[in-house]
Order: C-alpha cells, then sequence, then structure tokens
C-alpha cells in the first residue's frame, strides 16, 4: 500500500490510498468503482447541444440513420 | 467547419474551429485508407485477409501488422485476456486496435492543423467513437442510447483528462466482440452489458478498454475501473446504468 500526501502551506492536508499496477506501474486512486445509477441522473435533454455523438460501431450504412449524420447533415 | 467522409466500413466526421485546406483533408482520408487497405477483414487483398487464408506468414507481414498485433497482445495481458486480437475461430483480428489507432493518428495531423494556424480546435469521431484536441474548450458529446439508436443516452463533457470516448457494445455489430471464456458460464453466455462506454486521455486505451469490458463483464469492469485512469458507463440488458465517479461528474458538467 502507497499513500499520496498532499501538503498545503506546510500542512498535511489530504492522504490519498494507492496502489500500483499495471505493465506501466502507474499510480492510481483505488475508489473509482463504476455503481448503479439511477436513469434520471443519466438522462439527458434530447434537445442538447452536443459537437459529437458516441455509439457502439456503426456500418456505413448504420451511420446514414444515425444521429451523427443528422449532426453532419445540419453542417455548417 | 464541419466535413465528414468513408472509409473503413464506417464514416468519419470532423468539426473544427477554423478551415481545414482540401490539401489536409485528403492527407485524413490518406491515413484512414490505409488503415482499412491493410487491416480489413472485409477486404480479400489485405494483409490480414491473407493471413487469415493462410497465404501470409505474420513474421513476413508489414512493420504495420507486426507492431499491431505486438500492441494487442501487450493489451490482452494488461486486460487479463479480456481484450483479445484473437476471434474463437482462430483468425486473427486486429479491427479492435486499428481503429482507434488511426483515430490517434488522424489525431496528430489535426493537431499539425492546428500549429500551422489553419484550426484553433477539433473533434474527430469515427464509427462511434470521439477524440478532441488538446487545445479549446471541453466538448459536449452524446452517446446514443442503445436500446433506442434514436435517442441520446446521456450527454457529458470531455474535458483535458479525457480527450477520448470510446463505446462497444452489440446494438449494431453483434459479431464484434466475442465474450471471454470464464469458465463458470458457456462461451455464448449472453453478455452482462450491452453497451459500455469509456472515457480516457487517449483513444487506444478507451477503445480497447471498453471492448474488454464488453467481453469480459462484470468482472473486468471492476478489474479495470481498478487499475486504469479512466471513468465507466455501462448499460445492461434491461437499461440498468453503472457509472465511476468521473463518469457521473462528467454528466453533471454537460448539465451546467
Amino acid at each position: 500500500m502507497q499513500v499520496q500526501v498532499t501538503i498545503s502551506g506546510g500542512q498535511i492536508t489530504d492522504v490519498t490510498a494507492l496502489q500500483i499496477t499495471g505493465p506501466e506501474r502507474r499510480s492510481v486512486q483505488i475508489s473509482n468503482a463504476a455503481v448503479p445509477m439511477l436513469r434520471q441522473e443519466v438522462l439527458s435533454a434530447q434537445s442538447a447541444n452536443v459537437s459529437m455523438i458516441g455509439g457502439a460501431t456503426y456500418t456505413s450504412a448504420g451511420y446514414l440513420r444515425s444521429l451523427q449524420s443528422a449532426l453532419d447533415q445540419a453542417g455548417f | 467547419m464541419r466535413t465528414h467522409f468513408a472509409t473503413m466500413g464506417t464514416e468519419v466526421s470532423i468539426e473544427a474551429e477554423g478551415e481545414l485546406a482540401p490539401a489536409r483533408v485528403a492527407e485524413l482520408r490518406r491515413a484512414f485508407d490505409r488503415v482499412d487497405r491493410t487491416f480489413s477483414l472485409y477486404r480479400t487483398e489485405s494483409e490480414l485477409s491473407r493471413i487469415a487464408a493462410g497465404a501470409l506468414a505474420l513474421t513476413d507481414a508489414s512493420d504495420d501488422v507486426r507492431s499491431a498485433y505486438d500492441a494487442a497482445l501487450s493489451w490482452r495481458t494488461r486486460t487479463r485476456g479480456a481484450f483479445t486480437p484473437h476471434r474463437p475461430d482462430g483468425v486473427l483480428d486486429l479491427s479492435g486496435l486499428v481503429k482507434a489507432t488511426a483515430m490517434a493518428e488522424a489525431g496528430v495531423i489535426l493537431d499539425r492543423a492546428i500549429r500551422f494556424g489553419e484550426l484553433d480546435s477539433w473533434r474527430l469521431g469515427v464509427g462511434g467513437d470521439v477524440l478532441r484536441s488538446a487545445a479549446g474548450v471541453p466538448a459536449r458529446v452524446g452517446i446514443v442510447d442503445p436500446l433506442d439508436l434514436a435517442r441520446l443516452l446521456t450527454v457529458l463533457q470531455l474535458g483535458p483528462a479525457r480527450l477520448a470516448l470510446a463505446t462497444s457494445g452489440s446494438a449494431e455489430r453483434g459479431d464484434h466482440i466475442w465474450m471471454r471464456d470464464r469458465g463458470d458460464r458457456a462461451h455464448d453466455a449472453a453478455p452482462d452489458f450491452v453497451q459500455v462506454s469509456v472515457a480516457a486521455r487517449d483513444i487506444v486505451t478507451a477503445d480497447v478498454l471498453a471492448t474488454a469490458i464488453v467481453s469480459g463483464g462484470a468482472e473486468a469492469l471492476d478489474e479495470i475501473c481498478e487499475r486504469e485512469d479512466v471513468d465507466v458507463l455501462t448499460v445492461d440488458r434491461s437499461g440498468g446504468m453503472r457509472a465511476t465517479p468521473g463518469f457521473a461528474a462528467a454528466i453533471e458538467a454537460a448539465r451546467s
């Protein structure tokens, strides 16, 4: 176990547990679990102004009816 | 400006502040087309198709193919086997890695356009994966609802530590990802997640880990969230969702 200590103005202001893993032996914080979310916590207004659309890989045919296509067609 | 073109069996979309010179767009097209010609299994004459057919030995393949294979094996180790370049039928399939690699290359070209004063900032979308320039304001990106492809599931903000967002799932290409054999269930068991989105600093990490979590299920999700510097959003078959604190914060940031 390693800890990351944050010192500010000569005082310890924060202590965070770290673990060293992975091929690069990077330090990452371990409290990164994915926890259940309510749908309304995740859902956004459909009119939201977005610059790109992410989604599972779509083919060219899929693209044509995709939301990204709609964005591109509305291009400026 | 906004432009788009077809390549690699999918579509490339670019949105940018500034004007991309036609020569720069051509340079981008060449980068994607080169990857398409070399790695696509739907092209019978590609190197990967010739390897699959037994007409070309991996040891005789180009540096591009051998280094992609090497990178894929490193990712297989790093994901405890959840990501693998080998299909269950034994065919070497590097498509899970090369699309993201091509996006990273395109990002280098687009950053060059920034250095030459053509652009201030850019967003690149390729087949549902998104990469933004380090320059510029945070990008607002939507994610499609896998249970209703005409709707957005959510909108998040990609800040300076999360330039890339990749999404994997079975929404449109059910055969794209195969399940890791976990011994405790049938090889063709239904996946834990129908869609997984991963935000990371770079697009290769985001794309590989999204694939690995779909393939490896809940167990891979926990392992990867613990070890890797990423934010994750998962959707299961009934529409239930899970998010890491960073992903929830990125959604919240897009609301304000």
